[in-house]
């Protein structure tokens, strides 16, 4: 279903979508993307401090239409 | 003191489980642990839960990740055709459903008409096929979501999606389509992917699982809001607890699904001309819908002119025979059918409507009976009838 594994995060409220980029992400080998989903805003403030934390890269965040897409890169490091 | 069965034809509300199933329930119900926990019982759940989810993945040709379990097909309609309009709002309001969605999917649709919300109804033809069409001229600029069915609960018409599906997606192709395919999943080939759709409910009770089990394939990207919120299981489209012991058991039924799939539908096309025959014989009997190699295998409506469904219902309850008044889902409703109005149907017709569901563990001796029962309560509501 394409290269980008898709986390539909939509309708759910952090921090489920962090919760379910972090399962999405461990799916994935390092390099790989992730784009998510959401429409509740603190992912705006949630997922960069998540990838932060995590040693995963945030390539891109934006809202359209009330919809937050976020693309993150699994990182070489997982924290605990 | 309740009455023998001598013959069950009410498999599209509950049908008998097999052993293995079974076996499969009770093996689930043993395991402590939640699939969500982190100590050895629960990962022996989490791989209950993961093997449930592939096979049911399997049945319909798509990725475990994409299968979401729910409580029955019911839930699965509703989780479809309310968190689809819900997250794509920015695609518009306007809802398309055909006219004989089943009551899960129209409920909805007339609970949004209530609300002010554009909903439109495309029309079918006297078989109950969807009009491509008038599917086709109802979607417009403003439509987020077309809900329609594959195999039609009450009068068992098979649609066909290839050319509904490309119909709305000429149209507007980022139209969210949802596809109900629990009343076909067990009998016809379900392919997620050929079909182009961005949701497929399926329900257990067609597959051999129980009632209460079902599952929504959601198309990755396609956008969908919960129901049930709280929590992040099934991908944070249905918080809370799985049913461990219904996804092993929808698991396993599709399974078996796979693996018997055309010999079931070959049995039941065979059985139910037999049962067609025999009652159709009844004089001011009518079969509703296709012709029986047209239509869902071991699935049959048969409207009798003089007397309502309820009442033939009934009847044939005293005579140890099992079947629903028009549909499995409304048997207490009363009415006539929506369905069958949608069709075009004579009024004479739609009252007197009864729908005989065939099964895996049906027989030739069934059928008999049922057909003999039919003829003699036919012959005793009339004889009472002042009309």
């Amino acid at each position: 279903m394409g290269d980008v594994r898709i986390v539909d995060a939509l309708g759910t409220h952090c921090p489920v979508p962090v919760r379910l980029l972090a399962g999405a992400i461990a799916r994935v080998p390092p390099g790989r993307v992730v784009r998510v989903l959401a429409d509740d805003p603190l992912v705006a403030v949630d997922l960069p401090a998540w990838c932060e934390s995590h040693g995963h890269e945030l390539v891109a965040i934006g809202e359209s239409d009330g919809i937050w897409t976020a693309e993150v890169r699994h990182g070489t490091r997982d924290g605990a | 003191m309740s009455r023998p069965v001598l013959a069950y034809l009410d498999h599209s509300a509950s049908a008998p489980l097999d052993k293995a199933t079974r076996a499969a329930i009770a093996n689930a119900l043993d395991c402590l642990g939640g699939p969500d926990a982190l100590h050895p019982a629960g990962a022996a759940a989490a791989q209950m839960l993961a093997t449930a989810r592939a096979q049911v993945a399997e049945l319909i040709g798509s990725d475990p990740d994409e299968v979401i379990f729910t409580a029955g097909a019911t839930e699965a309609r509703n989780l479809a055709v309310k968190g689809l309009a819900a997250a794509n709002r920015p695609l518009g309001p306007h809802v398309v459903v055909s006219a004989v969605e089943h009551p899960a999917v129209m409920s909805v649709a007339q609970s949004w008409m209530r609300d002010g919300k554009p909903v439109s109804t495309a029309a079918v033809d006297q078989s109950g096929r969807i009009d491509a069409a008038a599917l086709a001229a109802a979607v417009g600029p403003q439509t987020c979501l077309v809900s329609i069915h594959h195999g039609q609960h009450e009068v068992g018409a098979i649609q066909d999606l290839g050319t509904l599906v490309g119909a709305v997606r000429a149209q507007r192709a980022e139209v969210r389509i949802h596809v109900d395919a629990a009343e076909s999943a067990g009998t016809l080939a379900v392919d997620v992917t050929s079909i182009g759709a961005d949701a497929v409910s399926i329900g257990g009770t067609a597959l051999g699982a129980p009632a209460w089990t079902g599952a929504l394939w959601l198309r990755p990207g396609a956008r969908l809001h919960p129901l049930i919120e709280g929590g992040a299981q099934e991908a944070g489209k249905r918080a809370g607890p799985v049913d461990l012991a219904g996804a092993v058991a929808l698991g396993h039924a599709a399974d078996h699904t796979r693996a018997v799939l055309s010999a079931r539908a070959t049995r039941r096309r065979r059985q139910a001309t037999i049962l067609a025959e025999r009652v159709l014989a009844v004089p001011d009997v009518r079969l509703n819908g296709p012709p029986v190699g047209e239509r869902l295998p071991g699935h049959l409506q048969v409207s009798v002119r003089g007397v309502t469904g309820e009442s033939l219902a009934l009847a044939l309850a005293t005579r140890g025979v099992c079947v629903s008044p028009g549909s499995t889902c409304s048997a207490d409703a009363g009415k006539a059918s929506p369905t069958l109005e949608a069709m075009g149907v004579d009024a004479a017709w739609t009252r007197g409507a009864i729908l005989m569901t065939l099964g895996d563990s049906t027989t030739d001796d069934e059928l008999a009976v049922a057909a003999g029962a039919f003829a003699a309560a036919v012959a005793d509501l009339r004889a009472m009838s002042p009309l």
